[in-house]
């Protein structure tokens, strides 16, 4: 493998250019070297043929002196030349590395954002709940502030005649039918006003007995209060 | 006796080369009858080690080239000691006084101990 083949790999145009006149002119140097050489046997008796074939034989390989030559003349440039490559080359992993990292980067931000944004939806569900549960505690009414209407559902619960409690829809004319005190109105009336109501005719049957009313307002189909 | 012909060059062929260019420009083939001839014929120079020196040299700034004729009008390249170059030539020259010098003490320090010895 000649010098220049082994060279070829970090030789641009111009090194390339280079690195020819740098052979030519060694080549040059050793033929004169070669020729003088001949020129001295020949002095000393030798056919000039024999004079130059001696000269070659005593020389040995020129090209071997010759790359040695080139070697010794350019080896300041390719030894520049390789650290060159070789701090391209660690630069270039440089940058490898370091887009990597930002890539990396990136892809761990995403990731985070994509959780922020799930967490952000979650929250965002929780507060549509939070306010749609808002709402319908809105539409709810104090029961002590409650009127009772046409529909709803009375609990009669009796304190000591517990098997007495019965459950009773107000009817269309705002009545409910009470165990022992008949019909009694309720429509019309707050909780308390009713449940009073209901007492007093009760202690006409039972002088120690006390009922509670527990309501549960009529919901239509469409989940809006009843207009009483 | 060739090869203790070259062992004696290792390491001295550039005091060699620049101390004979310090008589005058010359080209390699020059340099090497120089040589032979300064030492009798006892110094071989080998051409595959003289020019890889030369350019060394000149590559170091000691040796200044430049081409023209030679005595048989062929076309050469010649070298000559630079200021540089002579400055290193001087601070070699002691160097290898030095050297050969203690070397020698040694020779014969060793050369009369061993005749004690033997006496």
């Amino acid at each position: 493998v000649s010098l220049r083949q082994s060279l070829s790999s970090l030789l641009g145009a111009q090194e390339s250019a280079a690195l020819a006149a740098a052979e030519a002119e060694i080549a040059a140097e050793l033929e004169h070297h070669l020729a003088a050489c001949a020129d001295g046997l020949e002095e000393s008796g030798l056919a000039r043929d024999e004079a130059e074939h001696e000269a070659r034989r005593r020389f040995g390989d020129p090209e071997v002196v010759r790359d040695a030559c080139v070697r010794t003349r350019m080896g300041g440039w390719i030894m520049t030349k390789r650290m060159h490559q070789a701090l391209t080359a660690f630069l270039a992993l440089c940058v490898l590395v370091l887009l990597w990292s930002n890539y990396a980067s990136y892809v761990r931000s995403q990731v985070a954002l994509e959780q922020m944004h799930a967490e952000l939806a979650q929250s965002m569900a929780a507060i549509q709940q939070s306010q749609e549960l808002r709402a319908a505690l809105d539409l709810l009414v104090p029961e002590d502030e409650l009127v009772i209407g046409v529909g709803d559902v009375v609990e009669i619960v009796f304190e000591h005649n517990r098997d007495e409690t019965t459950i009773e829809r107000v009817a269309r004319d705002g009545m409910i039918l009470v165990p022992a005190a008949g019909w009694v109105r309720v429509g019309g009336r707050s909780r308390d006003e009713a449940e009073r109501e209901v007492n007093e005719r009760l202690q006409e049957f039972y002088a120690d007995e006390r009922v509670h009313l527990v309501v549960d307002p009529y919901v239509p189909d469409d989940g809006t209060q009843s207009e009483r | 006796m060739s090869d203790e012909k070259n062992e004696l060059l290792k390491g001295t062929l550039d005091l060699l080369i620049l101390k004979v260019l310090a008589g005058g420009a010359a080209h390699g083939y020059e340099v090497v009858q120089r040589i032979q001839d300064a030492s009798d014929g006892q110094l071989l120079v080998e051409e595959g080690s003289l020019y890889p020196a030369l350019h060394r040299l000149e590559r170091r700034g000691w040796l200044e080239a430049e081409w023209g004729l030679s005595e048989r009008n062929r076309r050469a390249k010649f070298y000559r000691l630079s200021r540089a170059g002579r400055r290193e030539l001087g601070a070699r020259t002691k160097r290898w006084d030095r050297m050969s010098s203690a070397i020698g003490r040694v020779l014969r320090a060793t050369a009369s101990g061993a005749e004690g010895g033997l006496a």
